[in-house]
């Protein structure tokens, strides 16, 4: 489920606007992840990817992105930028996650 | 399904939303944190070849390696286009936000915060002004021309935008296509920055508090020749011109109980020029140094260029979202400004016919004021609508009852300042170069222009011709006939220096013209120690090279230090010091007024001064704006005088501000205890850490003042008092130096900030180092194409559209 999970987040997060997690995540939700654990798993490799794509979005822009955008948030360093990225990611992806599940036991006979 | 799923399913749907949408205070943090097209995507400059609308033949752009475009096009309107379009792909955010402050647009983005600038804006007149000036520009269809291309070029650039710069991204806006009054735009926003300082209301409050004499004396308009510097000194020399007197202000006081608040532009804003004529040069030509004094800001102000056309050939810098270059040099002339500083704002209380009327009174009866509504929108989709009332003699700022209060602002009337710029790329000696500013009508500048032969410089610019003492305070309006401020000082009184004995030619903001001049200018200029500090390097020596003109513009000789401190060393009581403070005192009797950033002297220098000016003025005058005080220079001479005479008028000061401790020994010794508390407070006990890089503070801001794009505080030597002026927010935002040759000029330049305005880009913090440390690098000033090409670190071709 790890690489199955790899394969679907970091192509979709570098190609697709924001608003295209949700859609993956419900529908993941709706087929695949029946348990809670199978949940988190997925929600924190979505994390870790949107974290480990926004670290080399910001290596090829010299790391000044996460430089100036940490400051403008209130983080105290730039590296806690990636961590509030990949946490949010894993946070969005579990709510949509659960609620692709929610459907499908609310739909299940 | 259970509560808590539902309260699951709610949670879900309300991050998304808010994800989505953000709030008043954050961002949509969704599309602007998405790795996909956030900001880790921003879209870099202009790929090497590409066809641009409307361009009439090919137009090559290098960058060299400084980041710098020179624009090689075979026609002025194909050069203006992808000047448009090259900016814009380097500037785009900072071109739209700096263009919305004159006409009152900031309300648009940033919403509650910034609708009473916008109002004030509005109601100032600014929309109207613009509207004006623009019709100016429009009767010259040469100026027409270079405006519509370099729109179309920047119109170009957003019509092809894939990815928004990072800032709209963080502000959640998009950037709207420009028209020609974006130019005038940015025109009005630096004029208005330039040429608003005016203390008449400020000094009308104290005048109905303390009388006029007494504000006069204040607020002198002439001070000793040791304490003064001119422009153009001896010029017009003729009968010594009447001075100010209390008398000539007593037939009216003003009705009015309040009067509005009106932004102070505060002192510090300002340049330095100065030229050597071949004669005290090493290069046996002309030179020229010019560093203009304006707000720090990242991306910089002003956008480094060289232009070239079959007819031109012209290297400096533009300002954003303008056209051209406004400073720099071309084969045969060099020129650049400084601001004039002379009074371009004044107030008239007028009389309404009833509370409710708009005609108000005139010498022989009513007029009717021109009255119509301006909506101001808002970030929330709102609007707010401002009644704008026009009048002869200004705009209404203020109304109480059938009283009210206009301001009159030279700013309005502009003439052709685009025209003016324009004649300067072909200008080919030093008395074309002054010719060229027939058509400058706003801001008055003093221009310096350098051929290889021959120096100048000229307070340029629709110079009012006023009565002694006009613009002191609030005026009647109600015997003013005529429009004020239309009548101008005629051309050949034109304040100006040519080629002078000296040898020099030099300004930096201070006044412009001696009591010998026949008119009144105006009393408020910068205080001289910046010129006074030129002045004394161009005296210091018989010849200069281009390496002493550099290391004149970083001389951090504190001259109002050098002035002030030894009064105050002789007149502090040192008999209660501690210890410490004794030791303070030593290091600063040792000190040799150099304004460095890692000592500390200058940093108790400082204070004690403002304590001291604090002390003196503002509690017994009860003004709280430090820009609101008697000059320093006007403090420097009451500290001369008393130190010379105890028993001097001016000690009446010292006794209304301290009636227990009135000596001058006594304000002195408790200013300074005062400054160590200070400082102990904010830099902590030990003073070896007072810097004055700490307490100067310099550091350059993001223009949307976005915390993490500015820079930390910079350690820089120089204070607002040495002709290295930096101070926290203000400074040498531009420098350079041109040495005129025999066949072409060399020139050295610094502009903090690089070119690319991507805060994202290596490029947006380039030069800052080199800037602190007073570096200057060599310009790039290109004969032509190939020599351009076989430099350039990229090569960009523009083509018609249709080929």
């Amino acid at each position: 489920m790890i690489f199955f999970a790899l394969a679907i987040f970091l192509p979709s997060l570098w190609l697709f606007p924001w608003w295209a997690q949700p859609l993956i995540c419900f529908s993941l939700g709706l087929g695949l992840t029946k348990t809670w654990s199978l949940q988190w798993q997925t929600a924190l490799v979505a994390g870790v990817s949107a974290a480990v794509l926004s670290f080399v979005r910001d290596g090829q822009s010299y790391g000044l992105i996460s430089k100036r955008m940490a400051p403008l948030i209130g983080l105290p360093h730039p590296a806690l930028l990636f961590v509030l990225i990949g946490a949010l990611t894993f946070v969005f992806s579990l709510l949509w996650l659960r609620a692709g599940a929610l459907l499908r036991h609310r739909l299940a006979p | 399904m259970g509560a808590f799923n539902w309260v699951w399913i709610f949670i879900t749907l309300a991050l998304t939303f808010f994800l989505g949408r953000g709030t008043a205070s954050v961002p949509a943090l969704g599309p602007l944190l998405e790795i996909h097209g956030g900001i880790w995507r921003h879209e870099k400059f202009i790929p090497h070849s590409m066809a641009l609308p409307g361009l009439k033949n090919r137009v090559q752009v290098a960058v060299d390696a400084n980041g710098i475009p020179h624009i090689f096009a075979e026609n002025e309107s194909d050069l203006y286009r992808v000047q448009g379009y090259v900016m814009a792909s380097q500037r785009l955010f900072q071109m739209d936000l700096s263009t919305r402050v004159a006409p009152g647009r900031l309300s648009e983005w940033v919403g509650d915060r910034t609708r009473e600038l916008d109002r004030f804006f509005v109601r100032f007149g600014m929309r109207d002004s613009i509207a004006e000036t623009m019709k100016h520009y429009q009767s010259d269809p040469k100026t027409v021309e270079m405006i519509d291309a370099f729109v179309d070029g920047v119109n170009a650039y957003i019509d092809r935008l894939k990815d928004l710069p990072p800032e709209y991204k963080i502000i959640g806006q998009r950037p709207e296509p420009f028209d020609r009054e974006r130019v005038i735009d940015m025109d009005k926003a630096l004029t208005f920055d330039l040429s608003s300082r005016a203390m008449d209301l400020v000094l009308t409050r104290l005048a109905g508090k303390m009388g006029v004499d007494q504000v006069l004396d204040l607020f002198p308009e002439r001070y000793p020749v040791e304490l003064q510097d001119y422009v153009a000194p001896g010029f017009g020399s003729g009968k010594e011109r009447p001075a100010e007197r209390a008398e000539l202000f007593e037939g009216f006081k003003t009705q009015l109980k309040e009067l509005p608040f009106f932004p102070l532009q505060p002192h510090g804003k300002g340049s330095n020029n100065w030229a050597v004529a071949p004669r005290k040069s090493t290069t046996g030509f002309s030179m020229m140094a010019n560093d203009t004094h304006l707000n720090f800001s990242l991306p910089n102000i002003w956008h480094e260029v060289q232009l070239v056309t079959p007819e031109f050939n012209v290297y400096g810098v533009s300002l954003i979202a303008i056209p051209g270059i406004i400073n720099g040099f071309n084969h045969k002339v060099a020129w650049g400004p400084t601001n004039g500083t002379t009074d371009a704002l004044d107030f008239y209380e007028i009389e309404f016919e009833n509370e409710t009327s708009w005609r108000y009174r005139v010498k022989d009866g009513w007029r009717e004021a021109e009255v119509h509504d301006e909506k101001i929108r808002l970030k929330n989709g709102g609007a707010d609508v401002v009644q704008v009332v026009k009048t002869h003699l200004g705009y209404l700022m203020h109304r109480e009852g059938r009283l009210g209060l206009v301001a009159n602002w030279m700013g309005h009337r502009a003439d052709n300042e685009l025209k003016a710029l324009r004649g300067l790329y072909d200008a080919r000696d030093e008395r074309e170069c002054l010719r060229s500013f027939k058509t400058w009508a706003a801001p008055i500048q003093n221009f310096i222009c350098i051929d290889q032969k021959h120096i100048a410089i000229q307070h340029t610019g629709a110079i009012p011709e006023r009565r002694v003492g006009e613009g002191r305070f609030v005026m009647d309006g109600r015997g003013v006939e005529l429009t004020p401020m239309d009548e101008r000082v005629p051309e050949k009184l034109q304040p100006r220096m040519e080629d002078p004995p000296s040898g020099f030619v030099l300004s930096a903001n201070q006044r412009v013209v001696d009591t010998r001049y026949p008119y009144f200018l105006g009393w408020d200029y910068e205080e001289p120690f910046r010129a006074l500090g030129i002045r004394r390097d161009l005296s210091a020596k018989n010849k200069f090279s281009p390496e002493d003109m550099m290391a004149i513009q970083n001389d951090d000789f504190d001259v109002e230090a050098a002035m002030v401190l030894p009064i105050f060393l002789k007149h502090l009581d040192t008999s209660n010091l501690s210890k410490e403070a004794q030791k303070i005192a030593a290091l600063l009797k040792a000190w040799d007024f150099r304004a460095r950033a890692e000592t500390m002297e200058p940093a108790v220098y400082h204070e004690w001064f403002t304590q001291f000016r604090r002390k003196l003025f503002a509690d017994s005058l009860k003004i709280d704006d430090v820009e609101a005080l008697p000059q320093i220079q006007r403090v420097v001479w009451l500290l001369e005088r008393l130190d010379k005479n105890p028993k001097d008028s001016d000690a009446r000061w010292l006794e209304r501000a301290s009636p227990k401790r009135s000596s001058l020994n006594d304000v002195v010794s408790d200013a300074f205890a005062e400054a160590l508390k200070r400082l102990t407070e904010n830099y902590g006990r030990d003073s070896s850490r007072w810097l004055w890089r700490l307490k100067n503070g310099v550091e350059i801001p993001h223009v949307a003042k976005l915390k993490g794009f500015g820079t930390p505080i910079l350690s820089i030597d120089g204070a607002r008092t040495s002709v290295r002026g930096v101070s926290h927010r203000h400074g040498p935002v531009y420098k350079i130096v041109v040495a005129m040759g025999d066949k072409k000029p060399e020139a050295w330049i610094q502009v903090p900030g690089g070119n690319d305005g991507d805060p994202f880009s290596l490029d947006y913090g380039r030069f800052i180092d080199e800037w602190s440390k007073g570096e200057m690098r060599k310009v790039n000033f290109y004969e032509s194409r190939d020599e351009a090409k076989a430099a350039a670190k990229q090569w960009i071709e523009f083509s018609p559209e249709d080929r």
